[in-house]
């Protein structure tokens, strides 16, 4: 027996039909997303050469991208893992929808890693010759980790919903039902298997906050472990972490949007999500500005040469400009929207939240560069500079591209609101919603 | 792009592939050694193939070190200096490192070429050697025929060993006063301070190694000096080599890297040497803290005297004290008053202390060099630092085999009547000879026209462009013969091109200098000759034997090799080679007084008595000039011209331009050499380009930011250059690095141009002229203004 | 077993960067050219650093020749994720071109800015490759690795097999890297650190004698000794 859900046949709309606009839309990223791959491929036969990497800036926009997309990742772990724990059920309906954020980010952050390595035919080395010391082999393994355990609480959580697929949409084409009759593993929508699943998930989101808190710790890691100033702080790994957090919130914020615009989900996507994230954002937000104060006025008092390079190099020197609209778009525009205009105002909320990824992109960017630039031993030189050429714009555009091409493709196949966890009622027992009227009410 | 074998694991011959390897090598070197006799050094077998050490000397800078290249399976993969040599002992500089650059340059001129079209239109055909000489020849047999040898005239840079008398010799004997040095356009200066205070024609040796006190005015002691490596070498034995640390004090408007390592730098004035050398007498004279029983007994023209006619003469003394009060000097050269009162006491008492003159090119070219240059030295005199162990000293020569002798024949002496077209000795009285003053004298066909010009490790192109003035001049000449190893600016518009080896390939020698005592170093070949190129030697005996006469009497000998041997034949011929060189080792002084004294202080004098004593008041000057004024005779200090607040466009033109050459510039060799290139500009960072050194307040106040691209302009001509924000220059002086702005045709590097200039000649800014009396060159300080590009 | 370490002494050094080109002419290191020096990408092994600070006329300068410093305690060791970069039982750090994967973790770990990595395939001119150092610890670096210096560690290979073909036991003083043999002012003093008698341990207790940045605690084998 199926769950009870209302709304079924509204989540279900987009899966039945894939649209002429669809198909322009992932000929275009998927176009973009080859491009990258030829910029890959010139790399890789020309050298890190023909980036705009150099001495002493050896890392560039793909480290960026490698701690942005991570970053983003932790959206739909925040969402379904730590608020399932802290039995926050409102978040029901937009699960899926972080979660499929947290997958397809995943494999490009990973991804910029390989990307950005001077022979990636030799990746099998990291597993051959490993050395547990060097951050990047922690990094690989939380990362894996990572990916691993996102696949499977999402492909878990996605089993009752493809068993919905499977009877429901006979009349897709048959490659479709057979996937569908695959993936759904069986599914009978017992009230036993209900049971299990949901305490697999429950035991699985314990683990996977854990999880969530350590790799992008790990992340920040790569940078903390080293001597170099602007990095070399305590406090990287929490301040990472919840810049992750909060851009993988507001990226949420932007994709339920879409998806409700789009996919015409406005019943099921309702207002009262956005406020209810809109509250959340505020904290991270705050949590955020008070992580940036700690770390510059703790490096600002001590006053050490080098470290002050950095910091002037931020505040008014080279990077003043990055610095400062960074700070704006994740703190000064987007707490004022949230405060005063983004409630029960989807237009602002996205608004807002893509400042705060633009910001955040900038934030990985204004943390990495600098340091770089003005490192230890050359920062009375001041000899640094950076500009990211063109495979790298390339590459980090097919990046973005490619999330968004996977995301498309799958919203057009699977049922991109968890049907059995939105529902009145699940077989067996009585699985209460909040009702939208509550959530839209604070 | 993979197929690189890997430093990890190290090398993996086995024993026996070793051994077999090693044993192959073997055999492929038994060729290799009958084509090099010379090389019978320590031969090792190793598992890379035969290899080599040759001992040989380099000619990239005039030091002269010994070098050890090591030689594997015929190719010369590096280069360290000779422990036996005693100028470097075992070290090597940075373009000795890099001088297999020079020798595997891909900018080589490969064999002889000749202009087709026409000059400078670098549509050139390769020739033989055979046709190319026979064209030379042609043209001097041709010259000499008609009476004209005199219009033949030879520009030459830096000339080593035997190098220097074979081409006096080859000259002389072909008929021909002109053998224009570069000297006059550097080192002059020093040497002709030396001959008209001291007597002797000598470019002075410090002796940084027992001094105290080291003063050096300018000059770059540490990156460029004559004998850099050896005062390099000299100044670390000063501070950790001996119980008593020495002081190392560098004036000069830009912080070099001498000031840099210097124990104190002293900002100064462009152009005003001489005047703080004045002041720093004044104060020693005033505290009486000379050395009076020196200056007393073997000085003349300390005090005010009577000639044998009874008029009274001015004395340094009385000079110094009336005219550079410290105030004055102060103000002339910006360094303050306590100062200089200070560097004159530090100077003064704690001997020995030297004061060194400059003798790279730009140094002390503003107009005042000879006077400069007597100011400077006189403070030795005043320390009697004459021949003192931490003084200065007299660099001894060995004796080696007699010329052969030869009849000059009656062209010859004509010709060697004819007066020089330089102007040394008829319109520059004291010059031995004036470079910068050939281009306007051939333009001018004065005192004739010169109808060939030969270029030996000379550009005169690059070195005095002189707004157009010099390429004018070469063209105006009908026959230009260029000995090039790159196509320099000047070899572009040569009609012959008849290209020298490098030093890595030819046999030489070199005089052993800037240590004091005698010695020679021997240059031999440490490779065969990679391309169809020659000796320059080589080639003027071949000249001489083809034009034949009294020119083949004079040159005997079958190549040059036969030449060195012969002259070198008073030395142990076996030794020489083993060791790469052969000196006295020891440097004994001469004792005020004693015969020996008589080599030291006024040995060359011509007009003026070889008395023994150092003059402060030249009397060489006097007999030459017969002059009423005494200044003319003393050591003063003129304002450069372009000082003058009033000087002509000093409002259009507010900066002064200061050059200074750099450790990182080949200067003996015109093209590129990339390792060089990739360490140019240590202070600024810059590579493979050109900067300009402004100072902070400049900046500030033409708005100028670090890392902008400028004009440099002069009234003459205008250079692309970055700017460098540089707190260590005199705050309206810039610096602009020299020994840039060569093209070249080849792609350095990935993604460079393949054609393309690097950096910018600053040359071309300055306008050439010479000094009346020493014919000197003067270039300045020339004055320039800076906007952005 | 020796640990071998070296001293420049501040005071006989004059920055004149003889050292730089002598470890290029040792070590192969590749013509970089207009283009990538301008971007900062020369490969430079032993570069001299200039640190200039103040205003005119009072500049505190110091010009700092600065080859690996061959750490005790190598942070750039620690962070290679595949062991390619290593120290030796005799202390040397060496990288394992065959094994690098490129990811610059250890060039941006390294405080002394000593590690380089081979952007493009290295290239010289044709006619230069002559020169090159036939030695096979020194080929050229593929692209997409990191090098650095090695305190030229072929010679201590190549001291070693000419002391065992001498038939003499192999003495410290026989091994001399390339910066050290060509320095013009004989600034460079190079030996075992744990020999008491060598020169470098007298001279690396010496009271002038400091290490760069010390307070890392990367105990660095190359001392200094302050100028003046």
């Amino acid at each position: 027996m199926e769950p009870k859900n209302q709304n079924v046949q509204q989540i279900l709309a987009p899966v039945r039909r894939v649209s002429a606009g669809d198909y322009l839309l992932w000929g275009v990223l998927l176009a973009l997303l080859l491009t990258g791959l030829g910029a890959w491929t010139w790399q890789f036969i020309e050298g890190l050469g023909i980036t705009g990497m150099n001495r002493p800036v050896y890392w560039g926009v793909y480290i960026t991208n490698f701690v942005f997309f991570i970053g983003l990742a932790h959206s739909g772990t925040f969402i379904s893992a730590i608020l399932r724990i802290a039995g926050q059920s409102w978040r029901a309906p937009l699960t899926r929808a972080a979660e499929a954020i947290t997958l397809f980010s995943l494999p490009f952050g990973a991804g910029s890693i390989i990307i950005d390595m001077g022979h990636p035919e030799r990746i099998l080395n990291v597993i051959f010759y490993g050395r547990y010391q060097s951050p990047i082999l922690w990094d690989v393994t939380a990362v894996s980790l990572y990916m691993l355990s996102s696949i499977i609480f999402f492909y878990f959580s996605l089993i009752p919903d493809i068993a919905i697929c499977r009877d429901r949409l006979t009349d897709a084409p048959r490659w479709q039902r057979r996937m569908y009759q695959i993936l759904a593993l069986g599914w009978k929508h017992h009230p036993e298997q209900y049971r299990r699943l949901e305490k697999v998930l429950d035991g699985m989101a314990v683990f996977m906050t854990m999880l969530v808190v350590t790799v992008h710790t790990v992340v920040s890691w790569l940078f903390g472990m080293t001597v170099q100033p602007g990095w070399h702080t305590a406090l990287i790994g929490p301040f990472f972490l919840l810049g992750a957090i909060l851009s993988g919130t507001a990226a949420v914020v932007i994709t339920l949007a879409i998806l409700r615009k789009v996919y015409h989900l406005e019943n099921v996507l309702h207002v009262g999500l956005f406020n209810s994230l809109r509250k959340l954002l505020i904290t991270f937000v705050l949590g955020w500005l008070y992580m940036m104060i700690a770390e510059h006025l703790t490096i600002g008092y001590s006053s050490m040469t080098e470290e002050m390079v950095v910091l002037n190099d931020k505040f008014s020197g080279t990077f003043s400009l990055i610095f400062w609209s960074m700070a704006t778009f994740v703190f000064g525009l987007p707490l004022l929207i949230f405060l005063f205009k983004g409630k029960n105002n989807i237009g602002w909320m996205v608004f807002a939240c893509v400042l705060i990824n633009i910001g955040m992109w900038l934030e990985r960017y204004i943390v990495i560069i600098p340091t770089e630039v003005s490192p230890r031993m050359l920062h009375v030189m001041g000899q640094g500079h950076y500009l990211p050429q063109l495979p790298e714009i390339l590459i980090t555009i097919a990046c973005f591209a490619g999330l968004i091409l996977l995301y498309a493709v799958f919203t057009r196949f699977f049922p991109i609101v968890p049907i059995w966890e939105t529902a009145q009622e699940l077989p067996g027992h009585a699985h209460s919603q909040p009702a939208p009227a509550a959530a839209a009410s604070d | 792009m993979e197929n690189f074998p890997s430093q990890t694991p190290p090398s993996e011959l086995s024993r026996r592939d070793f051994i077999k390897f090693g044993a192959a090598a073997a055999i492929a070197g038994v060729g290799l050694n009958a084509l090099q006799p010379a090389q019978q050094a320590t031969s090792v077998q190793a598992a890379v193939g035969e290899e080599t050490i040759v001992k040989t000397t380099c000619a990239l800078c005039p030091s002269g070190c010994g070098l050890d290249v090591r030689v594997v399976n015929g190719k010369a993969v590096k280069v360290e200096g000779n422990p036996l040599h005693p100028l470097n002992q075992g070290v090597c500089c940075l373009r000795g490192q890099t001088s297999l650059e020079v020798l595997y340059s891909p900018e080589r001129i490969q064999r002889p070429r000749v202009q087709m079209g026409e000059r400078g239109s670098g549509d050139w055909k390769e020739i033989s050697w055979d046709e190319a000489l026979e064209l030379a020849a042609g043209k001097l047999g041709e010259l000499r025929a008609a009476g004209k040898p005199h219009s033949v005239a030879l520009m030459h840079g830096e000339l080593r060993g035997q190098m220097r008398q074979t081409v006096q010799r080859f000259m002389r004997a072909y008929g021909s006063p002109n053998v224009i040095s570069r000297e006059s356009l550097g080192e002059g200066a020093a040497r002709m301070a030396l001959w008209l205070s001291q007597g002797v024609n000598a470019l002075p040796v410090y002796d940084i190694n027992n001094a105290n006190y080291v003063l050096t005015f300018g000059g770059n002691l540490l990156e460029s000096s004559r004998n850099l490596i050896g005062y390099l070498g000299a100044t670390a034995f000063m501070r950790r080599g001996r119980p008593q640390r020495g002081k190392l004090v560098a004036v000069h408007p830009r912080l070099s890297l001498t000031g840099i390592k210097a124990d104190e730098w002293v900002p100064i004035r462009p152009g005003t040497y001489g005047a703080l050398a004045l002041g720093m007498a004044n104060v020693i004279i005033n505290s009486k803290l000379y050395d009076e029983a020196f200056v007393r007994d073997f000085t003349f023209g300390f005090e005010d005297f009577e000639d044998a006619e009874g008029t009274l003469h001015k004395g340094f003394k009385s000079l110094v004290l009336e005219t550079y009060t410290l105030e004055r000097v102060s103000a002339i050269t910006g360094v303050s008053t306590d100062k200089i009162a200070r560097i004159a006491g530090e100077f003064a008492t704690n001997r020995p202390a030297v004061a060194m003159l400059p003798t790279e090119a730009g140094e002390l070219s503003s107009g005042n060099a000879l006077y400069t240059a007597l100011a400077v030295h006189a403070l030795n005199a005043l320390v009697g630092s004459i021949d003192v162990k931490g003084g200065v000293l007299l660099q001894r020569f060995p004796k080696l085999a007699d010329w052969p002798d030869y009849t000059l024949d009656a062209t010859a002496r004509l010709g060697e009547s004819r007066e020089r077209i330089d102007g040394a000795g008829s319109q520059f009285p004291l010059a031995l000879s004036a470079y910068q003053n050939v281009p306007e004298r051939i333009l001018e066909g004065k005192p004739y026209p010169i109808e060939a010009l030969f270029l030996l490790n000379a550009n005169p192109l690059y070195d005095l462009p002189n707004g157009g003035r010099t390429l004018e001049a070469l063209q105006k000449v009908p026959f230009v013969v260029s000995f090039a190893s790159t196509l320099d600016e000047s070899a572009a518009y040569a009609d012959l091109i008849l290209p020298a080896s490098t030093f890595l390939e030819v046999w030489g020698d070199d005089y052993l200098e800037g240590t004091g005592y005698a010695g020679i170093s021997l240059r031999q070949p440490a490779v065969a000759p990679l391309h169809d190129t020659r000796n320059p030697g080589d080639v003027l005996l071949d000249l001489a034997h083809r034009i034949g006469g009294n020119l083949a009497k004079a040159f005997p000998w079958e190549t040059y090799q036969d030449l060195i041997m012969q002259r070198l034949s008073t030395l142990d011929w076996e030794k020489l080679q083993a060791n790469g060189n052969w000196s006295e080792l020891v440097y004994f002084n001469a004792q005020p007084g004693s015969p020996a004294w008589s080599e030291v202080v006024g040995r060359d004098r011509l007009n003026a008595p070889k008395d023994g004593r150092f003059d402060f008041f030249s009397r060489e000057l006097f007999a030459l000039l017969a002059s009423d004024s005494d200044l003319a005779c003393l050591p003063h200090f003129e304002i450069p011209p372009a000082l003058a607040d009033t000087a002509e466009g000093a409002l259009d033109y507010p900066f002064l331009l200061v050059v200074q050459p750099l450790i990182t510039q080949s200067q003996q060799w015109q093209g590129i050499v990339p390792t060089l290139q990739e360490s140019y500009g240590l202070q600024g960072h810059v590579k493979w380009d050109s900067w300009v050194e402004i100072s902070q307040k400049a900046a500030e106040a033409l708005h100028l930011e670090d890392g902008q691209r400028v004009w440099v302009e002069s009234p003459l001509d205008r250079v692309q250059a970055t700017v460098r924000v540089y707190a260590g220059i005199w705050p309206n002086a810039v610096f602009l690095p020299p020994g840039q702005g060569h093209h070249t045709f080849v792609r350095w590097g990935r993604k460079s141009e393949q054609n393309m200039v690097v950096g910018a000649n600053p040359n071309v800014l300055s306008l050439f002229t010479s000094e009346p009396l020493s014919g000197l060159a003067v270039a300045g300080p020339t004055r320039v203004r800076i906007y952005p590009v | 077993m020796p640990r071998w370490g070296m001293v420049i002494d501040l005071d006989k050094c004059f920055a004149c960067q003889s050292c730089t080109a002598a470890c290029r002419m040792e070590n192969n290191t590749p013509v970089a050219g207009k283009n990538q020096a301008d971007m900062g990408r020369a490969i430079l092994w032993n570069e001299v650093l200039p640190f200039i600070e103040g205003e005119y006329p009072n500049i505190h300068t110091t010009m700092l020749p600065r080859p690996c410093m061959h750490c005790d305690n190598p942070p750039c060791v620690k962070v290679c994720p595949v062991q390619a970069t290593y120290k030796n039982e005799e202390g040397i750090v060496l990288v394992n071109y065959d094994r690098c994967i490129g990811c610059r973790m250890c060039t941006v770990a390294c405080p002394y800015a000593v590690r380089y990595f081979n952007w493009y395939p290295p290239e010289w001119p044709e006619e230069l490759k002559a020169h090159l150092n036939p030695e096979p610890e020194v080929q050229p670096r593929p692209k997409g690795v990191v090098e650095k210096c090695t305190f030229c560690f072929q010679r201590l290979r190549k001291a070693r097999e000419e002391a065992d073909a001498e038939g003499r036991p192999f003495n410290a003083t026989d091994y001399t890297p390339a910066c050290v043999q060509t320095c013009t002012g004989h600034a460079r003093y190079f030996g075992d650190l744990d020999d008491p008698n060598s020169l470098v341990s007298k001279l690396a207790h010496s009271p002038r004698a400091f290490r760069m940045f010390e307070e890392l605690g990367t105990q660095p084998k190359v001392y200094y000794l302050k100028q003046g």
